[in-house]
């Protein structure tokens, strides 16, 4: 190579900038010979610094960078037809695993046409490669998992239900049948909440698909005649975190099931309304029925298991109950205002609504 | 009370599941709607033997059995033409991983015994009296 003056002083500074370089790089002559590594390029792909000058890039080590792909597309940069930008190839070297490089290469221009200098940098991914492989994998068992877990849940669950309706046809009392149907009840409600936390991935349920799949199952097992008895459901947008649903599902089992119950003696027609409707700080859920309405006084009804459950999932909610008449029929009420911020997780329902 | 399928005396249900409980659940709701029951199946080769030996009109499979999926099982069913449903707690995107279950209703896990007559009476309509 012939050494000028001017050749020797330009390359003397361009030199030390590659040398010094962080990031393994080359500095190529058209004729792909090595005019300087840097000492990061050495280190990293394990050739003896002082061996690189001069020496063609295919001689580089023991002929690993030989690699005919690389080659060509250096030319066609060298001659101003390509640009090497992320460029993928695999150095292969004797006895070691291969590394994964992406590769960059642009001509430089210092205004000479006569000649022309190359910068390789070359950027090894192999173990970010591994890593990301290794993420991936984990993503997956992670998510496998986790359908593995709720395949679980929901089977165990079917084998209460299936154990607690075997139980319901083998008592000799209805009340007990009762009982033990009510049971079965409420691990559907909480199956059916599995189902729609099983579909949402994230852990929040649409209140709106939940409780209508509710009510349908509810009624198709309690209603015998659907054109004298139904139930509609009127819910908004509301999405809640499944915590705060497994508590509203199991209230409306109940009050439903206790409408259905108590409220349509002697054939009698009507339907129940569910509704539920959230604002920046409160929501509102309603069972409303248009039955013969509660009895008051003496004669009320002992509490059951029922109500007992309702009271008890209210206070978890910060809900307070209101009884009213509906003239005809009850309306029971679980209001919620939260005013202390200490709202349990409660994901809001329109797209005004906060985060609480 | 619910409608009862139509002439049910004349259907029988092979019911394909492992879990013990389950099984014997299923086998309650069925006969207490009339139908014949055959199994509970808890095996593959159980299942397989079963159909075999005994003519039936329609099938409940569970999908997940101990030794692996009830994929031959559903294979067998359709090579014979008999209608069947999946019972089964697994998403659809996982089942439709086995090409035998693509296309066969899914009545879920855990599924309430209205549902399970709703999908016999279903299978059974079309079959008319005494398919076997």
């Amino acid at each position: 190579m012939p050494n000028s003056p001017t050749d020797h002083f330009e390359a003397a500074s361009t030199l030390a900038v590659v040398v010094s370089s962080h990031e393994p790089l080359l500095f190529l002559s058209q004729d792909l010979k090595v005019l300087a590594a840097s000492a990061s390029f050495c280190r990293t792909f394990g050739i003896e610094p002082s061996t690189v000058s001069h020496k063609r890039l295919s001689d580089l080590g023991k002929g690993e960078w030989a690699m005919p792909k690389l080659a060509s597309l250096l030319k066609a940069t060298a001659s101003g037809n390509a640009r090497i930008e992320s460029y993928e190839i695999d150095l292969i070297r004797l006895d070691q695993e291969p590394r994964q490089l992406v590769v960059n290469a642009c001509k430089l221009d210092d205004g000479d046409e006569q000649r022309t200098r190359l910068l390789l940098a070359i950027t090894d991914v192999t173990e970010g490669r591994a890593e990301a492989r290794l993420k991936d994998a984990l993503i997956r068992d992670r998510a496998m998992l986790l359908q593995e877990v709720q395949h679980r849940v929901a089977n165990s669950l079917q084998i209460i239900a299936s154990v607690l309706m075997q139980s319901a046809r083998r008592v000799q009392t209805e009340e007990a049948r009762g009982h033990l149907h009510n049971a079965h009840h409420r691990v559907m409600s909480i199956a059916s909440l599995q189902r729609q936390l099983s579909a949402s991935h994230d852990g929040d349920v649409e209140l709106r698909a939940y409780l209508i799949q509710l009510c349908q199952s509810l009624g198709a097992s309690m209603i015998s005649d659907p054109s004298r008895l139904s139930i509609e459901v009127n819910v908004d947008e509301s999405v809640v975190g499944a915590d705060v649903s497994v508590s509203l599902g199991l209230i409306v089992t109940e009050l439903v099931i206790n409408a259905l119950k108590h409220g349509f003696p002697d054939e009698r027609e009507g339907m129940i309304h569910v509704q539920y409707g959230s604002g920046e700080n409160n929501w509102k859920l309603s069972v409303i029925d248009d039955g013969i309405g509660m009895p008051a006084g003496d004669n009320a009804p002992k509490a059951g298991l029922g109500s007992g459950i309702v009271e008890a999932l209210a206070r978890n909610l910060n809900g307070a109950i209101q009884v009213s008449d509906a003239g005809p029929g009850t309306n029971v009420t679980i209001s919620h205002r939260n005013t202390s911020g200490a709202a349990p997780n409660f994901l809001g329902a329109d797209s005004n609504a906060t985060i609480s | 009370m619910r409608p009862a399928p139509p002439n049910p005396k004349a259907f029988t249900i092979l019911v394909v599941e492992d879990e013990f409980l389950i099984g014997l659940e299923l086998v309650d709701v069925l006969e207490g709607a009339g139908y014949a029951v055959l199994g509970p199946a808890p095996t593959v080769n159980a299942a397989l033997t079963l159909m075999e030996q005994t003519a039936f009109d329609a099938c409940i499979l569970d999908v997940s059995l101990r030794e692996g999926d009830s994929g031959p099982v559903a294979e067998a069913l359709k090579a014979k033409g008999v209608p069947f449903v999946l019972s089964s707690a697994y998403e659809r995107a996982t089942l439709d991983k086995v090409p035998a279950f693509r296309d066969v209703p899914n009545i879920g896990k855990p599924n309430p015994p209205h549902e399970v007559l709703a999908a016999l009476a279903a299978m059974t309509e079309d079959r008319g009296v005494g398919g076997h």
